[in-house]
């Protein structure tokens, strides 16, 4: 940390002036205390003088018992002019009191008192009392005071001419530094010389010298950079060509399809294959294939398509941009057959014909493996062309439905769906803190099915419902008696939506004693802001005391804004963005904005699919609250959580 | 006839007293001053048109004594005293009977009983006594200069009851005998 930075000026006047006030308060303790205790005692002082002046006279007299003698004496002392009163003590008691009215306005009344002594020896015989009145005191001290007043101002304009000076003399180096502030090598500081110091000039010029070598040192920077960025590009080209380029042929390759083909829409995708190519390798040789292929892609690239690549071995993709029907589009393949059988490749005197099999996809977003099913349908019906039809995957579906409603309502049946759980992992506290509840779906033949595979067909048939309230029993019934432990379930919108569900999730939490440990995941990927039966449940399930996550957040689906309105306690950043977080940058950025999100919202940050350690480091470094995945442990039927809690590493 | 002035004569100086010139001297010159500073002093002389009177007073045999007394006074005074006529006179004890007119008393040396006498006439007439020996103070006489370590006038408190007041600053220089 730096320390604050304060003005050199100011210090320095902030020294003058407390110096200053020092000085000053210091000198009118003097002057308070000293002078006028000086004043006082000066003018007691000739009190006492005079009254000892009389004192002899009057111990002669008292001693000789002239009475008389003795106030006239007293009388005497009474005519000086300061002397208002005076007493004489004889034996203890006032034997003489004598005063003239005088008007001690303008003065101070000073009492003072002699000793009387007997004459010839130190006995003393009576005390002489004086009341003295110092017309001077006032006047001196009104004099003092107007001096003390000009030593003040004359202090005063020191302090103040003290501390213009050094503001005039700083300032130069203020000036400096401001000018320095908007410093640029395109923006040389030229220095106006406001100063006449030196070491302020030797400052200027020490700065304009360095300025003249970062301009220099800049430029010789700049040309290196520019020289560099030249490099850099070449090399950046000739490795980009390396990495799209086939190396045969010199056509884009596989890399560089697999790149451009997402871009690809309204198009013809293809996917040319040379027949039997292995027994021209297996006759001619490797060299003669390899020369085949160079010529071959030279004939394809003649054919002028929109794009040409070779995908593999003797695989070559070619896209024409182009609306086909599915006639236009096999007219133009046959001919395109034709032309290249028709061509004969010749190698040192060997003339080969070739005969090539075309897969071709003419969907609105063709994609390769549509492409390349279209070519295996082909070389299975034996035909040199076909086109893909979706047809094919229909079917394919409609079969696999029907066989997985009957497998999830079997499983339902033999009690083959089962609650899984897998832990939830607080990095900050380092335990396990809870448990997701998974739902696993077991094949007679022992093996364990994820819900991916099956959990979309399922919400559509009436199964669906019986199978989440079988998992938010089952866990509800472990969790019972695990206080330790929170855990959370999967629901969907359709769960919500189901009244009956919602009853059910009540009703158990409720009999279970689980509703300050039990969290309900709702996908994020399912609109669910736009559902007031969603707020609905959530509001009731808080108000039970239930925590709130948001599942798979980050999906594309993402949407900040309702998770204020939702009143959510955790999110769940989505595996997709989670896994290769600790490679790329990009999903790094992501994943930070969403956890910077959740914690000024103060909602607590789960990432999925933590496979490894460096996952785990990266999640732990970006300040993610818990960890979940397969580094921390798989999923596991929640007969065996206890075990595997106890075999878990320590993080 | 020679013989017997002679006897005389050396008889007189056998039972005469010893006295210090220097004393005397300084006697003659201050104790005049010292009347001047009572009260009121020059301006009754010079009312009453009389001249000052000291009265030298001594024993039959300091009659040679109080001669020169009066020699050094009329030497240094000129017969005058601020302006006033100054008579020096001279007497014995025996001599003495209070009716004289006189200012001031002188007493040389005398037996106690003379001192004391003199020192009674001189109350009734409320004139200062002046004495040569300091310890004569002690019979009730006002004054006396002593010479002996060093030069101080000792004025007999009690003696201010009859004696006419001095001056203020005649008290300051005195130094008072309580006796």
């Amino acid at each position: 940390m730096f320390k604050r930075q304060r003005s050199l000026s100011a210090t320095l006047t902030g020294y003058v002036v407390v110096m200053g006030i020092v000085i000053i308060a210091v000198a009118f303790f003097l002057f308070e205390y000293f002078s006028k205790q000086v004043l006082y005692d000066i003018e007691k002082e000739k009190a006492k003088l005079i009254a000892e002046m009389f004192a002899p006279q009057i111990g002669i007299n008292l001693y000789l018992g002239m009475d008389d003698r003795v106030v006239e004496a007293l009388r005497q002392l009474l005519k000086q002019k300061e002397i208002v009163a005076v007493k004489l003590y004889c034996n203890g008691r006032v034997c003489h009191d004598l005063h003239k009215s005088v008007s001690a306005e303008n003065g101070i009344v000073i009492e003072t008192s002699a000793d009387i002594y007997r004459p010839g020896d130190k006995s003393k015989i009576g005390k002489l009392v004086v009341d003295y009145v110092s017309y001077t005191y006032n006047a001196m001290l009104l004099r003092l005071t107007k001096m003390f007043a000009v030593f003040l101002l004359l202090l005063a304009l020191f302090y103040a001419l003290t501390v213009y000076l050094i503001r005039k003399r700083l300032y130069p180096l203020k000036e400096l530094a401001n000018s320095l502030v908007d410093y640029s090598v395109k923006n040389p500081v030229k220095f106006k010389r406001l100063s006449s110091d030196r070491e302020i000039r030797q400052i200027e010029e020490a700065v304009e010298k360095m300025q003249e070598k970062i301009e220099e040192y800049t430029r010789k920077l700049t040309h290196l950079n520019e020289n560099l960025h030249i490099q850099v590009e070449q090399k950046t080209k000739k490795l980009w060509d390396q990495l799209y380029s086939d190396s045969l042929t010199g056509l884009p390759n596989r890399r560089a399809m697999m790149r451009d083909l997402p871009r690809i829409h309204g198009a013809l995708l293809a996917i040319a294959n040379i027949d039997d190519f292995t027994e021209i390798n297996d006759l001619y040789g490797h060299h003669v294939g390899d020369e085949i292929l160079k010529q071959l892609g030279a004939k394809l690239s003649s054919m002028n398509f929109d794009a040409l690549y070779r995908a593999s071995g003797d695989e070559f993709v070619f896209i024409v941009k182009k609306e086909f029907t599915s006639k236009s589009a096999l007219e133009l393949l046959k001919r395109i057959r034709e032309e290249i059988e028709n061509t004969s490749f010749l190698f040192e005197e060997n003339r080969i014909d070739l005969r090539i099999s075309i897969g071709a996809s003419i969907e609105y977003m063709p994609t390769i493996e549509q492409a390349d099913m279209a070519l295996k349908e082909a070389r299975k019906q034996r035909v040199p062309i076909m086109l893909f039809s979706q047809n094919w995957q229909v079917k394919k579906r409609y079969k696999e439905n029907i066989q997985w409603v009957s497998e999830i309502k079997s499983a339902l049946e033999d009690g083959r769906i089962e609650a899984y759980g897998q832990p939830l992992y607080d990095i900050r506290h380092h335990h396990v803190k809870g448990y997701e509840v998974l739902m696993r779906l077991i094949k007679k033949d022992g093996t364990v099915v994820s819900p991916f595979h099956f959990l979309s067909l399922a919400q559509k048939t009436h199964y669906y419902p019986k199978m989440t309230r079988h998992i938010v029993e089952q866990s509800c019934i472990y969790f019972e008696n695990r206080k330790e432990f929170t855990f959370s379930v999967n629901l969907s919108v359709e769960d919500i939506l189901n009244a009956e569900t919602v009853e059910f999730i009540k009703e158990r939490v409720e009999k279970h004693h689980v509703a300050n440990r039990i969290i309900f995941e709702l996908l994020e990927s399912e609109n669910i802001e736009n559902y007031p039966e969603v707020a609905i449940f959530i509001e009731d399930m808080k108000h039970f005391g239930c925590k709130i996550a948001i599942d798979d957040f980050g999906t594309g689906y993402s949407n900040f804004s309702y998770l204020t309105s939702l009143d959510v306690d955790y999110i769940k950043i989505d595996g997709s963005l989670i896994k290769n977080v600790h490679k790329d940058k990009n999903l790094e950025i992501i994943a930070e904005t969403i956890i910077d999100f959740a914690q000024r919202l103060n909602i607590k940050t789960v990432a999925e699919f933590v496979c490894d350690e460096a996952v785990y480091e990266k999640v732990c470094q970006m300040g993610v609250d818990i960890a979940q995945g397969y580094y921390i442990d798989e999923p596991r039927p929640l007969r065996e959580l206890e075990e595997a809690q106890k075999s878990l590493r320590d993080l | 006839m020679r013989l017997v002035i002679s006897f005389f004569i050396f008889a007189q100086l056998l039972w005469a007293y010893n006295y210090n010139d220097i004393l005397l001297e300084a006697q003659s010159r201050i104790y005049p001053k010292i009347l001047l500073l009572e009260d009121g002093f020059v301006q009754r002389h010079q009312m009453a048109k009389k001249p000052v009177v000291l009265m030298v007073v001594h024993e039959r045999e300091d009659g040679e004594v109080a001669k020169r007394v009066i020699q050094k006074i009329g030497e240094y005074y000129g017969g005058e005293l601020a302006n006033l006529p100054f008579l020096v006179k001279d007497a014995t004890f025996d001599d003495i009977d209070g009716k004289e007119e006189c200012d001031a008393y002188y007493l040389l040396k005398g037996k106690e009983e003379n001192i004391k006498k003199m020192v009674s006439l001189a109350r009734k007439k409320r004139v200062p006594v002046f004495v040569y020996d300091f310890e004569d103070l002690a019979f009730g006489a006002t004054i006396a200069l002593d010479i002996r370590r060093a030069t101080v006038i000792y004025m007999n408190k009690r003696s201010l009851e009859w004696v006419p007041r001095f001056r203020q600053s005649l008290y300051t220089i005195v130094r008072f005998m309580d006796v």
